[in-house]
């Protein structure tokens, strides 16, 4: 969750309609008699208390007057903030050290009780200290709860009118929620005050409120709701300690509700609340999914079908569980402590679009999260893959003159003789006429290329006829390391340079688009369909331009469909209709053994490694808070 | 290669012929198909694999591409025994089997096939060169993949199977797959058995063909049992004289570190008669760092230290006669 800082300037007369604000902020105004139970009046702490109060040099313990007493305790400050002086104003500044603690202040300008107009208040003393007039009601004070609360009031008395004080709420981290300055109206009071925690989230530890009134501010009558016995947890980092994490109130009837991008790696852990330090403490329990829901209904071939989140170590009782959002849908998750005295909870866990992915390159985002959902392939992944082929140029083209046209398209199977190779063919020396479907567009890509032509170097040109494999390998092969790849082939054509002395078949030998899909793989074993009522099939229509992509072609249909179905060959122990990973490793360890036989048909080296590393660049961004 | 072709076969049918076919595999007399007049060609398409079609179907009835089958084969007598054997390698264009077919008369017996889960690709070729020296062929199977290269997964015939004889890794479910892809074999250390140059594995690049590629290669060599590790190096490349006039070639190749020494490695000849270069002009980013004069028909290797920049351009003109070769090898200094 964001750290919020809001200054609002708020005039207690504008609350008297008591109007809640139209945007929810992390903290926000309520009626201060909507607030309770609990209640601190200050009453039972010391009897008919001095005009000038009782100072406490301590933290001072003070017990609510509602029927279920809570211990509530107050100080100067929290551990970690800096106080300074105003004139004889304490200031607060600085954030409070991790866990919440109060800090008393210095003797005789810690806190005191006395009584305003018959009750007993909180008195804080600044700089001039107790029992100095003029240190009386200028101190700042702050309040520590028995367990984090959503709801806080207070009434303020004794005001001048006009000048402001300071509230600043915290979490048990010590992290800030939120600011807000309110202006006290002049008066006696009492000037009402209530405050609530954005989507009544309950994790406000503790609140400090310091002020500049003319003749210092008088407190009582503090308000808080029930604390919190249980928190569920969820976020996308390691754990709950890492930031980001969100938490909700577990409500009576054990029902919640969490939202997480697609792509997302996520954990989920049901906690009690500390009573002493408002600390969330896990609560070890059994997660147990319910039967998904997979909405949009996928109509193709996908990973996980029946999924849409995975649940890592799914056999194991345990105090947080991980899982990776491989579908958008929705699906239950029943959480139930081993402590079977503790009552179970249900999350619907609700797997969403992401925003974005990741903060660079976003052009093509949309079609990758759509390509996710319906391969069951984490579109950060595609992403990763798409930096690693093209780095993100929809029109990348590359010629394979030795593993490709040597090995099967002019030679080997020679499939540049069958259809539909040989409508989209370029005329060969050894008679075989150019395609009659082949166009320009399917010949231009290879001006990258260059060739020795009357002695000079020049970029082959969309004219130039009969240009073979070996004058493109022997001119370009230092930029473009087809023989590093290659050994054996290059040992033969070594051996013997006429093996290459064929047309160079461009169009058909040779990666396009985004996923550099070769047009061979396309074609056989994808059986790509083609573009457009005539199903035309030209090697162009496979880069990634936007009319090529709204018309059926580009590749990234082509590259992604066939990597789902490698993956699948590459982890033959993984059942993909229930799948059982133990945790976000394995998971990762399948996609890179299926990224490497893509790349090379064997599960292992480096190309799953490199793609899984650029797919951190681009993890899902989501677009909404988990627990809303 | 044959068109997609929808099967229209019953699966319970499919799955019976299945049943069948292991039965017949598991025992003894094997599996034979074919019938009158049928070529090499004929009887291999006979013994396409039923579970390659049948993944095919189950996926194709799941919404997938219609189910593709190719195959490749090349003939010999692996066991020296006068006996042709067909190597057959399959694909449905995803998974993959090899076969190993006798013919008989004018039909087939089907004699081995080695159990890996984990073969795949698309386009097969199978080759066959005898490796270790021993007088008989070794079997060289590729399987293209959705980028190109694919993987090499080699084998001995032993006399009644294929065994994996290629560097191999194992997964932790116990399957076999081959290190190998885009591998050269070449002889090194002029013993007479070939040594295997497996080239970086990071695949084709048309993002930036300027980034810079450290990957290694890895060597590995023949223990008398199989292939094994033997060194990784910076770069590896095979030259060979060919008629006409001599020609420049230049290659490339990048470093991660250009703090360290490096050895240029020249290995001249293949140890064979005539295959020695007696001379040749290397020159490293430009300046000559082997001069003719190094060379001669007895210099079997030659070593220089060199310094590297992080992207090093190779040029090799050799200026012998026709069938000389060296092999160039750049590796950090020991």
């Amino acid at each position: 969750m964001n750290k919020h800082v809001r200054a609002t300037i708020i005039a207690a007369l504008a609350m008297i309609g008591f109007v809640s604000p139209t945007v929810a902020d992390p903290i926000n105004l309520v009626p201060y008699e909507s607030i309770g139970p609990n209640k601190v009046d200050f009453e039972n702490v010391v009897s008919d208390p001095p005009l000038l109060g009782v100072h406490f040099d301590e933290i001072l313990d003070v017990v609510t007057a509602n029927a279920d007493p809570r211990v509530v305790s107050f100080a100067e400050r929290f551990v970690g903030q800096t106080l300074s002086f105003n004139g004889d104003f304490d200031v607060l500044s600085g954030m409070p050290t991790e866990p919440l603690t109060l800090q008393p202040g210095a003797a005789d300008r810690n806190i005191a009780v006395s009584t305003f107009a018959g009750s007993s208040v909180l008195l804080p003393y600044g700089r001039a200290g107790f029992p100095e007039i003029f240190g009386a009601g200028e101190g700042a004070f702050a309040v520590l709860f028995p367990a984090p609360v959503s709801e806080f009031g207070i009434q303020v008395f004794g005001s001048n009118g006009g000048d402001p004080a300071f509230v600043q709420f915290f979490r048990s981290d010590g992290t800030l929620i939120d600011a807000i300055t309110v202006i006290v109206p002049g008066g006696i009071g009492p000037h009402s005050f209530g405050f609530m925690r954005e989507d009544g989230i309950n994790d406000i530890a503790g609140v400090s409120i310091h002020n500049r009134d003319l003749g210092g501010l008088a407190y009582d009558n503090l308000l808080f709701d029930e604390a919190t016995d249980r928190l569920l947890l969820a976020g996308m980092g390691n754990g709950p300690d890492d930031p980001g994490t969100e938490s909700t109130p577990v409500t009576e009837d054990g029902m919640a509700t969490a939202r997480l991008p697609l792509g997302s790696t996520f954990f989920l852990q049901l906690a009690e609340v500390e009573e002493e330090t408002g600390m969330p403490v896990p609560i070890e329990s059994v997660f147990t999914l319910e039967a998904a829901s997979v909405t949009p209904v996928i109509a193709d071939p996908t990973l996980f079908p029946d999924s849409v989140v995975i649940e890592y170590d799914r056999a194991s009782a345990s105090e947080i569980k991980f899982f990776v959002a491989v579908h958008l849908g929705s699906v239950l998750l029943n959480i139930t402590p081993t402590d079977s005295s503790v009552s179970p909870v249900s999350v619907e866990v609700t797997v969403t679009q992401p925003l974005r992915l990741g903060s660079s390159n976003n052009r093509f985002d949309e079609r990758l999260l759509d390509l996710g959902h319906r391969r069951g392939i984490p579109p950060q992944l595609l992403k990763g893959q798409i930096r690693k082929e093209s780095d993100f140029d929809p029109e990348a083209y590359r010629y394979e003159p030795l593993s490709v046209d040597l090995e099967y398209v002019s030679r080997g199977q020679e499939i540049r003789r069958e259809k539909p190779f040989s409508l989209y063919r370029l005329a060969t020396t050894d008679g075989l006429a150019q395609g009659e479907d082949i166009i320009t567009d399917d010949i231009s890509p290879r001006s990258i290329y260059s060739i020795r032509r009357k002695g000079t170097v020049r970029p082959i040109d969309d004219a130039d006829q009969f240009v073979s494999a070996l004058e493109i390998f022997r001119e370009n092969d230092a930029r473009h390391n087809w023989s590093k790849e290659n050994q054996a082939r290059t040992q033969r054509v070594e051996d013997d340079p006429s093996l290459l002395d064929f047309t160079a078949q461009t169009p058909l030998a040779a990666s396009y688009g985004l996923l550099q899909i070769l047009y061979s793989t396309a074609i056989a074993p994808m059986n790509w369909a083609g573009v457009g009522p005539l199903k035309r099939r030209n090697p162009s229509l496979l880069f990634d331009t936007p009319a090529n992509l709204e018309s059926g072609g580009g590749s990234l249909e082509l590259g992604s469909g066939y990597l789902r179905r490698v993956f699948l060959k590459a982890n033959p122990l993984v059942s993909v209709s229930d799948p059982e990973l133990f945790d976000s490793s394995a998971f990762e360890a399948a996609f890179e053994r299926a990224l490497n036989v893509y790349n090379r048909t064997k599960p292992t080296g480096p190309y799953g490694d490199l793609v899984l590393n650029f797919s951190r660049q681009f993890e899902p961004i989501p677009a909404t808070s988990i627990f809303q | 290669m044959k068109v997609p072709r929808i099967y229209t076969r019953g699966r319970i049918w499919r799955r019976l012929l299945n049943a069948l076919t292991l039965i017949l595999l598991a025992s003894t007399p094997a599996l034979v198909r074919g019938s009158l007049n049928q070529t090499d060609k004929d009887l291999v398409n006979q013994f396409f694999p039923d579970f390659l079609i049948e993944e095919s179907e189950e996926d194709f009835a799941k919404g997938g591409p219609a189910p593709f089958r190719t195959s490749a084969f090349a003939v010999a007598d692996l066991g020296g025994t006068g006996t042709d054997l067909i190597v057959a390698a399959y694909t449905n264009g995803f998974s993959a089997a090899i076969r190993v077919l006798r013919r008989e008369g004018t039909a087939a017996v089907l004699v081995d096939e080695p159990a890996l889960p984990l073969l795949g690709g698309i386009f097969p070729s199978v080759t066959f060169r005898d490796l270790n020296n021993d007088g008989r062929l070794e079997v060289i199977t590729s399987f293209s993949s959705a980028r190109g290269t694919g993987a090499d997964w080699v084998f001995r015939w032993n006399g009644s199977a294929l065994v994996f004889l290629g560097p191999s890794s194992v997964d932790p479910n116990g399957d076999v797959s081959t290190l190998l892809a885009g591998a050269g074999f070449i002889d090194l250390d002029a013993d007479g058995i070939l040594e295997i140059v497996n080239p970086p594995q990071l695949g084709p690049v048309a993002a930036d063909e300027d980034a810079p590629d450290v990957e290694l290669f890895d060597i590995f060599g023949f223990d008398g049992n199989r292939y094994t590790f033997s060194r990784s190096v910076n770069y590896f490349s095979t030259f060979v004289r060919n008629e006409g006039k001599p020609v420049v070639i230049e290659r490339t190749f990048d470093v991660a570190s250009t703090e360290v020494p490096y050895l240029l490695e020249i290995i001249n000849g293949t140890g064979g008669p005539g295959t020695r270069v007696s001379s040749a002009v290397i020159r490293l980013n430009g300046e000559v760092v082997i001069d003719p004069r190094r060379f001669n028909q007895r210099v079997a290797e030659i070593t220089e230290k060199v310094n590297l920049l992080s992207s090093n351009s190779l040029t090799v003109e050799l200026r012998s006669a026709p069938g000389s070769q060296l092999s160039v090898i750049v590796a950090q200094e020991q």
